[in-house]
């Protein structure tokens, strides 16, 4: 086992700089508009930059180590792409630009890449506007709801959302007006077939599915579910989060959806940034196609232009999306090619021989479809281990973080207790998800043996354990520097 | 087939076959056993060029490719809008493209992610310090879905639906707002200012008097320029019926303007691109999201929140807080369905506006409000119609060519005889601007430029 000891600087806040005092020039603006102070530092560029990397230094992502976060994806952000936008040429491209059809090439790789995205989800066209999964989520959930009311149903204001589904499912459903009703997952990980014919209805707008769902299982009845929700008048949205898992294999659009989103920043190597930028794309089959946000790149005699769809719900953003994310899912698809189902076989087989390695885990149970085979992630629940000693999934969390391994998405799905939800995808070696089983192994034995040492755990990390409830209650919660500060007259 | 793929540390026969011994089984598709036969693809899919590319040919590939595109340096660039051309100070780039942060996800175990949350909670209060509020969150995808979620805490808040929004407001921030305004039917009440100066009238406070909004969007300074004197009082107007008052700012303006919490605004909006991150056409967005300190509106604030606080030995750290207003907790009641936000654009804005200081803003934001006149200047040399025209403007200036000729084509002959983009196209209007990164010369250029298009 490595031995790890992250950096531990105590560094000050940015704003405890004091810097050069620095004399301030009139300014020619009447006095109820113009500036009087602004209490930044001056500093020098070499104390900006060592402040800034003592900071990245007590950072962790996937570059230092596995953060196998169930339902991120996160894996490598090819370097190949971050050169490339480098180049002046996309980074000074003004917006304008794009719609005057100047930047060419940049539209061309859209245009490939909605292309190429439509073959690999079986969809007829893709936007690529949406900055996030759930902006993929909120245009679905209003192209869902613009479709009825065209169809004169406006009455259809249900939106079927399974227990296990991401948070983001059901918020995204409210925002776009909708009603939320949960269904439940049967022993094999599945929807509750009966359930969703029990709740299904001519108010029935659609159905959100994410599919292999959170537990890492594949829908086994998806056909059946996608007819059930058809023959009421719904629709069938899905949820790409967990893409990586069928890749490749097996597509959305030929299982019944008609709307999908996709995570750019999670299947397609766009990296996280500590939480975004990210990418999403929204795309649609038949008659959906034209109710897509934004702007589709279309050909023209030769020439790209971006296009706004007929019956669009309008934008998601303000520009066409986030293209540096896209730059990164035209890389990946490059460098993949048609080997591109290898993601969906590599992932899988990282997490059912992670599996494989946790055997006969004292305390550690597998829960739902326990003789199933997983997909690209899989949750398993410390229940016993928590009655037996006392030691949380949040414990178990911290002794990871203390051997220098991120830890694992806890206390997710919902429906697990004590849940522990893995994602190792493609990039991570078979040493290293030997590493991460071995330490959940000494993680177990040393639960039994000393919980008390465990639960002042961790230590090498650049923080103990931190107050949450401090940081939470009204009385002592600090959100900025100047936060309750004003209030005490103090001028700042 | 026995090509192994650079980027899977396990594409190995040798590997693979352990590793399904283990598993106890011989083939890798058995593990995809349970999807239906019929779904299962029987060919390859049509993504990249067939072939895996190497990165070596990526980066021929790529580079190709972006021979197709025009480009120009940002001194050539007038073009107005939400998005301007500012420069990008390189300390910037070295941070932001750090492994450790580059490819970290949001700090869910906040002990080893110290650093992160540490810029995050800097970027927090740097925020709140230009705005005059004392919470902002950690950030939004870009000001327009921003502005749009400050409309939706206001509807929620007042249990009204109706926002009155600016006719200068931004033509893509209205197309977002419509939409995300659409699933709870929220309608939106368009209000007008002098023609001339730019100011509120007495026509616009009886439009919020009988329209009792949830709030009133104001931009200041207005989105085609104007610094509008009047803001203080509009923000007055809308307290006085009831609603909230929404303000939409551009960050760079404020190292010489007024903040929005001092002229009195409830909720602060604003679009972070231009203190300093490229354009990536479009592509690299933060939206600025505050609030005054006020319990409703706290409970009702979308997206990450940072906050201070020790750990088990007493020392200060940093954790998210009040996360029980969020999707993953709160689900179908949650304030939104934001979880990826833009984490690494806050930091870029972040180390950007440490490197300007208070003295590098005050100087900026002078810079841009001398450069906006200049290009008024020039603006009228060519005859041009500026909309407030007798109001000080900002950045970003609005206009029509009074010559009977098409805008199109004289944006079309200055780009290719030139390489310069004098404008951006509006339905009815163009909009130019300039910013810190433009000289004399470079608005003398853009005078010939448009001159020579012009005749």
């Amino acid at each position: 086992m490595m031995e790890f000891r992250q950096a531990k600087w105590d560094e000050k806040l940015l704003f405890e700089y004091k810097g050069k005092e620095m004399g301030n020039s009139e300014i020619d603006l009447p006095e109820g508009v113009r500036r009087v102070k602004l209490p930044f530092p001056n500093l020098s560029e070499l104390e900006v930059l060592r402040h800034f990397t003592r900071l990245t230094e007590m950072t962790y992502g996937i570059d230092v180590g596995p953060v196998p976060l169930g339902s991120c994806t996160m894996k490598y952000n090819p370097r190949i792409a971050a050169k490339i936008l480098q180049s002046d040429k996309i980074r000074n491209m003004h917006p304008e630009l794009l719609k005057v059809g100047e930047g060419r090439g940049i539209l061309k790789m859209m245009y490939d890449l909605q292309e190429w995205l439509k073959d690999a989800t079986g969809m007829d066209a893709c936007s690529l506007q949406p900055p996030a999964g759930a902006s993929g989520e909120l245009s679905g959930v209003l192209m869902i709801k613009s479709y009825h009311i065209d169809n004169g149903e406006n009455w259809r204001d249900e939106m079927i959302v399974p227990d296990s589904a991401h948070g983001s499912n059901p918020a995204s459903s409210s925002m776009g007006g909708f009603r939320v009703i949960r269904i439940q997952t049967d022993d094999r990980g599945n929807i509750d077939l009966e359930a969703l014919k029990a709740v299904s209805s001519n108010r029935t707008a659609g159905l959100m599915l994410t599919n292999p769902n959170t537990l890492g299982l594949f829908e086994e009845r998806i056909l059946e579910i996608a007819e059930v929700v058809h023959s009421y008048g719904g629709l069938l949205y899905y949820d790409g989060a967990n893409l990586n898992g069928i890749l490749g294999i097996s597509r959305p659009g030929d299982m019944g959806f008609d709307i999908i989103h996709l995570n750019l920043h999670k299947t397609f190597s766009a990296p996280h940034g500590g939480g975004g930028p990210g990418a999403g794309v929204v795309c649609a089959k038949g008659k959906l196609a034209s109710y897509l946000p934004g702007y589709i790149v279309e050909k023209a005699g030769g020439e790209y232009i971006l296009k706004t769809p007929e019956k669009s719900i309008g934008s998601v953003l303000s520009t066409i999306g986030n293209l540096p994310g896209m730059v990164y899912a035209y890389v990946f698809l490059l460098a993949y090619g048609e080997d591109i189902w290898k993601v969906a076989v590599h992932s899988t087989l990282n997490t059912n021989y992670f599996l494989s390695l946790l055997r006969d885990l004292k305390g550690v149970t597998l829960p739902f479809g326990t003789d199933r085979f997983r997909k690209h992630e899989t949750v398993i629940s410390l229940k016993h281990l928590t009655e037996e000693t006392g030691i949380t999934a949040e414990d178990a969390a911290k002794f990871l973080l203390e051997k220098g391994l991120h830890a694992p998405t806890i206390y997710f799905p919902l429906i697990v207790e004590e849940a522990m939800m893995f994602e190792f995808t493609e990039t991570e070696s078979k040493e290293v998800i030997e590493i991460y089983a071995e330490a959940l192994k000494e993680l177990i034995e040393a639960s039994y043996r000393e919980p008390k040492t465990l639960k002042g755990l961790p230590t090498a990390t650049s923080s103990r354990r931190l107050d949450l409830v401090r940081a939470n209650h009204p009385q002592t919660m600090k959100p900025s520097i100047v936060y309750g500060v004003r209030g005490e007259g103090k001028e700042v | 087939m026995n090509r192994s793929h650079p980027w899977i540390p396990n594409d190995d026969e040798k590997i693979i076959e352990k590793m399904l011994a283990k598993i106890g089984i011989n083939n890798v598709m058995e593990m995809f056993s349970d999807i239906p036969k019929e779904l299962i693809i029987r060919r390859k899919l049509k993504v990249g060029k067939g072939r895996p590319l190497s990165v070596m040919e990526i980066e021929r590939e790529l580079g190709s490719l972006l021979e197709e595109s025009l480009e120009l340096p940002l001194n050539r660039i007038f073009a107005g809008g939400p998005i301007a051309p500012h420069y990008t100070h390189p300390v910037v780039d070295a941070i932001i493209s750090r492994g450790e942060l580059l490819s970290a996800y949001t700090p869910y175990q906040p002990e080893i992610s110290q650093g992160l949350l540490q810029m995050l909670y800097e970027y927090q209060s740097a925020m709140a310090l230009l705005y005059g509020v004392e919470i902002v969150n950690a950030g939004m995808y870009d000001g327009a879905t921003a502005l749009a979620e400050a409309s939706l805490m206001a509807v929620r808040i007042k249990k009204l639906k109706k926002i009155m929004v600016p006719r200068t407001l931004f033509k893509e921030y209205k197309q977002v707002l419509k939409t995300y305004l659409f699933g709870h039917q929220i309608s939106l009440v368009e209000y007008d200012f002098d023609e001339e100066t730019g100011e509120t009238t007495a026509e616009t406070i009886s439009q919020i008097k009988a329209e009792k909004p949830a709030a009133v969007i104001i931009d200041f300074p207005a989105n085609n320029g104007a610094i509008r004197l009047t803001a203080p009082e509009v923000i007055h107007e809308a307290h006085a019926a009831g609603s909230l008052a929404i303000t939409f700012t551009d960050p760079s303006s404020l190292g010489i303007l007024k903040s929005p919490g001092e002229l009195g605004a409830d909720i602060v909006v604003g679009e972070g691109q231009s203190l300093g991150l490229p354009m990536y056409g479009g592509g690299m967005l933060l939206g600025i999201l505050g609030i005054r300190d006020d319990r409703e509106l706290i409970r009702n604030l979308p997206g990450r929140l940072i906050g201070e606080t020790v750990d088990s030995q007493g020392r200060r750290g940093y954790v998210m807080i009040l996360q029980t207003r969020e999707q993953h907790i709160r689900r179908e009641r949650a304030t939104s369905n934001i979880t990826t936000g833009s984490s690494l654009n806050s930091i870029a804005a972040l180390v950007s506006l440490a490197i300007k200081g208070e003295s590098g803003l005050r100087e900026d934001g002078k810079k841009i409000l001398d450069n906006t006149e200049k290009l008024k200047s020039v603006l009228k040399k060519i005859d041009a119609e500026i909309t407030h025209s007798k109001a000080k403007h900002f950045k970003n200036v609005e206009f029509s060519l009074q010559k009977e000729i098409d805008p199109r084509k004289i944006q079309e002959k200055t780009l290719k005889e030139k390489g310069l983009l004098p404008f951006t196209l509006y339905e009815s209007k163009l909009m130019s601007c300039s910013t810190e990164v433009h000289t004399d010369d470079d608005l003398r250029v853009l005078e010939i430029s448009l001159e020579e298009a012009l005749e």
